[in-house]
């Protein structure tokens, strides 16, 4: 792959931690790149949760290594932590303090930052009205904004994001998501964690498939949802007529409605589509058969599967196999 | 919003200088238990009060101390006051001006030879000193407390009639050290004896040497006080022979509320 | 490497915006006028009965104390406790020294005699107890322990930023103490002279050692004794609410151990390896007036040892734990 050029950002290497007898995380391992927004996906449980607090020092592995900007986490957390801003599970900041001092306490934990730098990522996530009062007066849009401020505080490389858009509103999660493609495009690393598969697909460019403690799939965004292959959605103004139309064709499968993947929000907008699989060359010819027969098409698209789906391809295969 | 500066400086400096202050409280501490130096030289303390000389009917508030057993101290009173407060309280509605109690330093089971010891004691000398009056019991547990086994009669050990009698002279003379030294301390105060009685009227067996011993013990108290000039013997033991169920509280050997109310009417009869 | 300093600043702060500090002095303003108020009346009381001679009233307690000991109702130690009273009362009056001028300062260094076993130790918990177990409860440990400090510079920041307001309370409750009561008692007294020195044996005191202090000097002395055992109390209630996660649990835990120890102090003496407990231990300021021991044996070197173990090994766990432990909520 052409990302082996990039530099490493951070490096994880066969990952293990028991709890007891119990062992939770099996041999993870991944490397994410400078620039790069990768995606953590796994449903709760997964151990996605064990292996985010073990890239921050919070829970100390069993086994194997975690290199930040080639600093080993274990040995020497204080400077592999220097690289890394985080915010693991809700951003839990001091209530009974303003957004201000909040910041003043995290920036004086580490060298050289200034209030002017204080300043600017406060102004960076548009909390200036905002920062002069409590904590506990603060929305959870707002305290996630300050969770994010005290994050890039020390200009990470690496932003380590654990289920960044739990509990916030539509608007809030958009916002974030652009947030979050103008961080990577300044050239850092972010590291995002869900169980909501749709979000990694709006964000990411990698993932990392995670269940039951192991990583089952590594790789792009892209490649791995071609790898489930994708849906061709028609809307038309017969939908009956053309659903009969397909019925008995050997190139065309008609999916129940029931019975495919696509995330609900991509086909509310659309007035009873017909989910189809079928090769992208006969399209064309398809449009024209159904136009000489008295039908108006009014939009044809090649829909992704969600990962929901990679995921129990990729977890059958596993259990087949 | 940029205030926590100032904040920072004036607790982290006040502080700093509280802890410096407590460490040198707790070595300074450690230096004085295990390595100390010469004490502070004591300041001359304001002399203790001396009673003026003087009658005491010319006097415009009286002072009294009260000393000896379990008698003065008021055992066997349910009310607590014992024959000290009720003495006082009428000695100053009889003679009509205030009449204070300087201490009441009665000790159960004292016994003369204790309080001769007592006697010299800065607390006693200072109470005496300042008394226009003193209350006195004694003798009685010297006297009572020759049983067998040192027990005492409320103890429940035996009486010995015999052993009493041959204790008396040895007692006696404890008497008139106590009635001496009191007067050494104050030459002027009105010395009050509260005599004793016999306990075990109604003891058929022992009346008559029992009786006798106390008798005899307060005639000897009597010629005592002659002696002095201004002391007083405060006879009781005809207050207990008929009337002793009265009189006696339920351990048998203390007098009741009545009983000291009795004994109390007389020292304010006696100092009028 | 970050600054040591900063950290400190940073906790601190926290402590002092989280008005635990506040908390303190408001219990100190409410009950200390209490007190003064209970003491002014006892004075009055007392003043009344003995025509304000201090003589009188010195006598009627070795007297009091005396008869109390001919009574087969009392146990033995009570009555050691009390010879050992009467003897010192005794060395007080023979050096015609009043024990207890009415003043401000005689008033506060009695307070803080009585205050060391409970109200002290309470104090010192309503910052110890929630020192690391409300960072836990409130979820904020994750933003402290995912910056790149050293996890034994946080804890160690913690603790010195205890023993700085231990330090702290200290003063203020002296000083608080000293002004409120000064307006009834008046302020002076900081001169009158106190013995110390009396090394108890047994029943007997002996006297050979007693040298007189100013009261200000006792006060100085006896505030760094009950300075130190209210420090071993801090790193105990630390140690604990590194332990344990919810601040309430860690409070009652250190509360309960240290009421435990004033009971035991009083009635544990027959129990004779009750004194290797650190919560007997604490009354410090009880050597230095000469106070007999709960459990026989004890002296100040002796209870100065057992509090410094006890305290080293609870910085020992709470270190280890800390720096080991996941953070799994």
């Amino acid at each position: 792959m052409a990302d082996h050029a990039k530099e490493v950002v951070l490096s994880v290497q066969n990952l293990q931690k028991s709890i007891g007898r119990k062992q939770i995380i099996r041999n993870v391992s991944f490397d994410v790149y400078a620039g790069e927004i990768f995606g953590f996906l796994g449903p709760n449980g997964s151990g996605k949760t064990t292996t985010i607090r073990m890239l921050v020092d919070l829970i100390k592995p069993t086994a194997g290594k975690i290199l930040i900007c080639g600093e080993n986490i274990n040995s020497h957390p204080d400077r592999a932590l220097a690289h890394v801003g985080c915010i693991v599970e809700n951003p839990e900041m001091y209530g009974y303090m303003t957004g201000w001092e909040n910041l003043e306490q995290f920036a004086r934990m580490q060298p050289g930052i200034s209030e002017r730098r204080i300043a600017e990522v406060v102004e960076i996530v548009g909390l200036d009205a905002r920062i002069g009062d409590k904590v506990k007066t603060y929305s959870l849009g707002m305290r996630q904004r300050l969770g994010i401020a005290q994050a890039l505080l020390c200009k990470p490389k690496l932003l380590i994001l654990d289920e960044p858009t739990n509990g916030l509103d539509p608007k809030g999660i958009k916002e974030l998501r652009e947030f979050i493609r103008m961080l990577a495009g300044s050239g850092m690393s972010l590291f995002i964690s869900s169980h909501l598969l749709s979000e990694i697909q709006l964000m990411c460019d990698r993932v990392a498939i995670i269940a039951h403690g192991e990583v089952i799939a590594v790789g792009e965004v892209d490649e791995l949802v071609s790898q489930a292959g994708t849906y061709t959605v028609w809307q038309v103004d017969k939908p009956d007529r053309v659903k009969e139309m397909f019925e008995g064709q050997p190139d065309v499968q008609v999916v129940p409605e029931n019975q495919h993947r696509i995330d609900e929000s991509l086909l509310t907008t659309l007035n009873e589509p017909i989910v189809t699989v079928m090769d992208e060359l006969l399209v064309t010819d398809w449009v024209n058969r159904l136009v000489a027969a008295g039908i108006g098409v009014q939009s044809v698209q090649r829909v992704a599967p969600s990962l929901e789906e990679l995921f129990l391809k990729l977890t059958e295969g596993e259990k087949i196999g | 919003m940029r205030s926590s500066s100032w904040l920072w400086k004036v607790v982290g400096l006040t502080s700093l200088v509280c802890l410096l202050v407590m460490l040198l409280g707790f070595g300074w501490a450690l230096k004085d238990t295990w390595m100390p130096k010469e004490g502070l030289a004591l300041p001359e303390a304001s002399a203790p009060e001396k009673a003026s000389a003087g009658d005491i009917s010319s006097k415009k508030e009286l002072y009294v101390t009260a000393l000896g057993d379990s008698l003065t101290k008021g055992t066997g009173d349910s009310t607590g006051e014992g024959y000290v407060s009720r003495a006082i309280d009428g000695l100053s509605k009889r003679m009509d001006k205030p009449v204070y109690l300087v201490n009441n330093m009665a000790i159960s089971g004292l016994r003369a030879d204790q309080l001769v010891a007592k006697l010299d004691e800065k607390g006693f000398v200072n109470a005496i000193a300042k008394a226009d009056i003193v209350l006195l019991t004694i003798g009685g547990n010297d006297l009572f407390q020759v049983a067998q086994n040192g027990g005492s009669l409320v103890e429940g050990g035996d009486l010995s009639p015999e052993a009493m009698k041959e204790r008396l002279p040895e007692v006696e003379t404890r008497l008139k050290e106590v009635l001496a030294k009191i007067r050494k301390t104050n030459p002027n105060a009105r010395i009050v004896y509260v005599g004793l009685y016999n306990a075990f009227f109604d003891l058929q067996d022992m009346r008559e040497t029992v009786s006798d011993t106390v008798a005899e013990w307060n005639a000897f108290a009597y010629r005592l006080a002659l002696a002095d000039g201004n002391a007083k013997v405060i006879p009781t033991y005809d207050l207990f022979e008929f009337d002793l169920k009265k009189y006696l509280s339920s351990d048998h050997f203390h007098p009741n509320a009545q009983g000291y109310e009795r004994i109390s009417d007389r020292i304010v009869e006696a100092l009028q | 490497m970050v600054n040591l300093l900063a950290l400190i600043r940073n906790e601190t702060t926290k402590v002092w915006k989280k008005k635990r500090f506040a908390v303190v002095v408001l219990i100190l303003l409410i009950l200390i006028p209490i007190f003064v108020y209970a003491q002014m009346k006892i004075a009055q009381n007392s003043a009344d009965k003995f025509n304000e001679d201090w003589r009188s009233e010195l006598q009627s307690r070795i007297t009091d104390n005396t008869n109390a000991l001919s009574s087969n109702r009392i146990p033995e130690e009570w009555k050691q406790w009390r010879k050992a009273l009467v003897q010192q009362l005794q060395y007080y009056l023979d050096h015609d020294i009043n024990p207890q001028t009415p003043n401000a300062v005689t008033f506060t260094r009695t307070f803080m005699d009585n205050a060391v076993s409970l109200f002290i130790p309470l104090m010192v918990l309503a910052i110890a107890s929630d020192l690391v177990s409300s960072e836990r409860s409130t979820g904020t440990i994750k933003m402290l322990l995912t910056r790149p400090v050293r996890r034994w510079r946080i804890l160690f920041s913690k603790l010195a930023t205890l023993t700085l307001y231990v330090s702290l309370i200290l003063v203020v409750t002296v000083l608080l103490c000293y002004a409120i009561s000064g307006l009834v008692f008046g302020y002076a007294g900081w001169g009158e002279p106190v013995f110390v020195g009396f090394h108890i044996r047994g029943a007997d005191v002996d006297t050979a050692n007693v040298h007189a202090i100013t009261q200000g000097v006792y006060l100085l002395m006896q505030s760094g004794l009950i300075w130190f055992s209210a420090m071993v109390v801090a790193i105990i209630a630390l140690m604990v609410s590194v332990l344990v996660r919810s601040t309430a649990a860690s409070f009652v835990t250190m509360m309960a151990t240290i009421i435990a120890g004033t009971i035991l102090a009083n009635m544990a003496s027959s129990w004779k390896s009750a004194k290797y407990l650190f919560n007997v231990n604490l009354e410090l300021s009880g050597y230095l007036r000469g106070t007999p021991p709960p459990i026989e044996g004890m002296s100040l070197g002796f209870s100065l040892a057992v509090l410094g173990i006890w305290a080293a090994a609870a910085l020992i766990v709470s270190f280890t734990v800390f720096t080991k432990q996941d953070i799994l909520n």
